[in-house]
């Protein structure tokens, strides 16, 4: 079996293929460009936030608290805009916010050491539980940015470009740099990067506020493409982010990475679409991204040693 | 090696508990009241005891369940749909959790495949199931439970009482019989537990059913606390399934029902110090945040 590994290995991109051979044939107009790179920018929010668990996860770590920070942080931009702030100020703010809260998770999960499942998820509770105090579950709505982001550049989303330079810049700093390596052998084996005099700490609390960063980014673009700021946005993108950085485990080589995060979400959003808008029953779009997915992760796994799955919980 | 290992963060934590009870009821005011301490502080607990122990014997098992919340809505929403009696809905919730559980077993236990992976896959497949058996019904997304089942739901004495059931069922199931050692056993080294003799597979699957089935009966008791059912009811269950035994690990120093209970009574006890306290509804659950944070940082205190 060990022979067919790397045919296994690649199957979801066999499967997304499939699917969009498929929709091209019974959908009409869904496989013009417009509607392949759109739903690129569609799966802009859970690609960017898959991002940053997946470089946390590289590290070994893992981040629950994004689910918090998300409506927080939407809602704290949309207020700034609609109370007149600049532009560009209010996304700094955002950002800003986004970079302390990675620092907070850092400091508890590195320095404090409490486990990073245990400390995130207190994190997302906190963070959910501020944006309720501070908004009161109001929504609210912002108006004419929608362009800024998810506009073209001729017959490109602004959206979909920006996502790609930020895929490769993200992929080369974490496969190509000394920082990148370091982290990955941090998350091989933290024992023995510390006895080869890695600056653990240091390393891992950089990939915490990068990770904090690129979740408010994602806050961001999600802010701008529904033009509000709602409470459920934290519950809706919990499933699919976490979903999206682990299946980038089946892509390629084993670990998480930031291609395959790419590759997991656009998978997502193109079983939402050809479903969608073949008129299909509303149950039927989770079922089929449920069972898509765990239909290539048992592919993936064909040849591998079997014993039992298992997590560490730290 | 120290033989006898003094966990402050245990003793602190405990201690924490004590005050933050004797301080409420010296200022809370209605809060030691049987109707107060019943309605507001055993009943959630009690709820969210039932789901999190069974993610405690999960996670027992070297595991972990993230589809226990969406088993807990597809749970409720098969026992209104199905069920017309109290038992009948009763089964069918369970029977559901069963088919989710048995599911994630088979391919975590039986394949090898990550938790994290499988279980994040069948909550979208769960998630799926409720809103078609919700359609089905009643062409809507929210359904009503059957008058029995309504009625006897809000009854302080079924509440607890499946609660302490489980409680009581799990803790001696863990602690007292060779299958529970079994579960321990394969949780610390599942290689160890192979050459022990111990059917691995088997066991690791079983600590699925039965974190789902606990899972199922935990949504009815919610949505029948409550009387409507919705499409993603339980998803809210999620965090506590999650939480809980991590806290009581983070506590006590190991996961076991016990230290399970103790934070989902810690956890309902400060909601309900809060609303009594007068902080406005908004506030607390931030102020809540803020506590677990607290706890979960004092906790660490001594540790390494």
């Amino acid at each position: 079996m060990y022979r067919f590994k790397p045919i296994f290995q690649y199957s979801i991109f066999v499967l997304i293929g499939f699917l969009l051979v498929l929709f091209v044939a019974l959908v009409p107009g869904f496989g013009n460009l417009r509607n392949l790179l759109g739903m690129l920018a569609q799966a802009a929010v859970t690609s960017v936030a898959a991002y940053g668990l997946a470089i946390i996860m590289i590290g070994g770590e893992i981040d629950l608290s994004f689910a918090g920070s998300f409506p927080l942080l939407a809602y704290i931009f949309a207020r700034q805009l609609s109370t007149g702030s600049e532009f560009f100020i209010a996304i700094a703010t955002i950002l800003v916010l986004g970079f302390v809260i990675g620092l907070i998770n850092a400091a508890t999960v590195v320095y404090m050491r409490v486990p990073s499942f245990l400390a995130t998820a207190v994190m997302m509770f906190l963070l959910t539980g501020l944006y309720f105090a501070i908004s009161g579950g109001h929504t609210i709505y912002i108006k004419g940015y929608y362009g800024f982001l998810f506009g073209f550049w001729g017959p490109i989303p602004k959206i979909t470009l920006l996502l790609l330079i930020l895929t490769v810049v993200l992929h080369m700093l974490t496969e190509h740099t000394q920082w990148g390596v370091v982290l990955k052998a941090i998350g091989e084996n933290p024992e023995y990067a510390f006895r080869i005099g890695v600056n653990v700490s240091s390393v891992k609390l950089i990939a915490f506020a990068l990770g904090g960063v690129l979740f408010s980014v994602a806050a961001l673009i999600a802010a701008i493409r529904l033009s509000s700021a709602t409470g459920t946005l934290g519950s809706q993108v919990l499933l699919p982010v976490m979903a999206s950085a682990f299946m980038s485990t089946v892509v390629g080589s084993g670990k998480p990475n930031i291609w395959g995060a790419l590759v997991a979400s656009y998978l997502l959003q193109v079983i939402a679409c050809g479903f969608g808008t073949l008129g299909l029953p509303f149950w039927a779009t989770p079922m089929a991204q449920g069972l898509l997915l765990l239909f290539l992760v048992a592919l993936a796994n064909v040849g591998e040693k079997r014993g039992i799955g298992q997590v560490s919980l730290g | 090696m120290a033989l006898v290992k003094v966990r402050y963060g245990a003793i602190l934590s405990v201690a924490l508990f004590i005050l933050v009870f004797a301080l409420l009821c010296i200022y809370g005011r209605g809060f030691f009241t049987a109707e107060n301490l019943v309605r507001s502080l055993l009943i959630p607990a009690s709820m969210s005891a039932v789901i999190a122990c069974g993610m405690t014997l999960v996670m027992i098992g070297g595991g972990i369940d993230l589809s226990m919340g969406a088993t807990a809505g597809l749970g409720a929403l098969a026992g209104a749909a199905l069920g017309t009696k109290v038992v009948s809905s009763i089964a069918a919730a369970m029977f559901s959790g069963m088919f989710l559980g048995s599911l994630n077993g088979f391919f975590i236990a039986l394949m090898g495949i990550n938790p994290f992976i499988v279980t994040l896959t069948t909550s979208f497949v769960a998630k799926g199931l409720q809103f078609l058996v919700s359609l089905q019904k009643a062409q809507s997304t929210a359904l009503l439970w059957s008058l029995p089942m309504d009625r006897i739901g809000s009854s302080a004495s079924f509440q607890i009482g499946t609660s302490l059931f489980v409680v009581i069922f799990l803790y001696v199931f863990i602690g007292k019989t060779k299958y529970g050692r079994y579960v321990k056993a394969i949780g610390e080294n599942s290689e160890v537990a192979i050459y022990s003799g111990i059917p691995v597979r088997f066991y690791s699957w079983m600590t699925y059913v039965i974190g789902s089935v606990l899972a199922g009966l935990s949504g009815v008791m919610l949505t029948s606390y409550e009387g409507l059912v919705r499409v993603g009811s339980g998803d809210n269950f999620l965090l506590d399934a999650f939480l809980l035994p991590l806290l009581g690990k983070a506590v006590f120093g190991r996961l076991s029902i016990g230290g399970t209970v103790f934070a989902a009574l810690f956890l309902a006890m400060i909601v309900n110090g809060l609303y009594i306290l007068g902080l406005p509804p908004s506030w607390v659950n931030a102020m809540k945040g803020v506590l677990l944070f607290g706890m979960v940082v004092v906790s660490q205190v001594g540790r390494r």
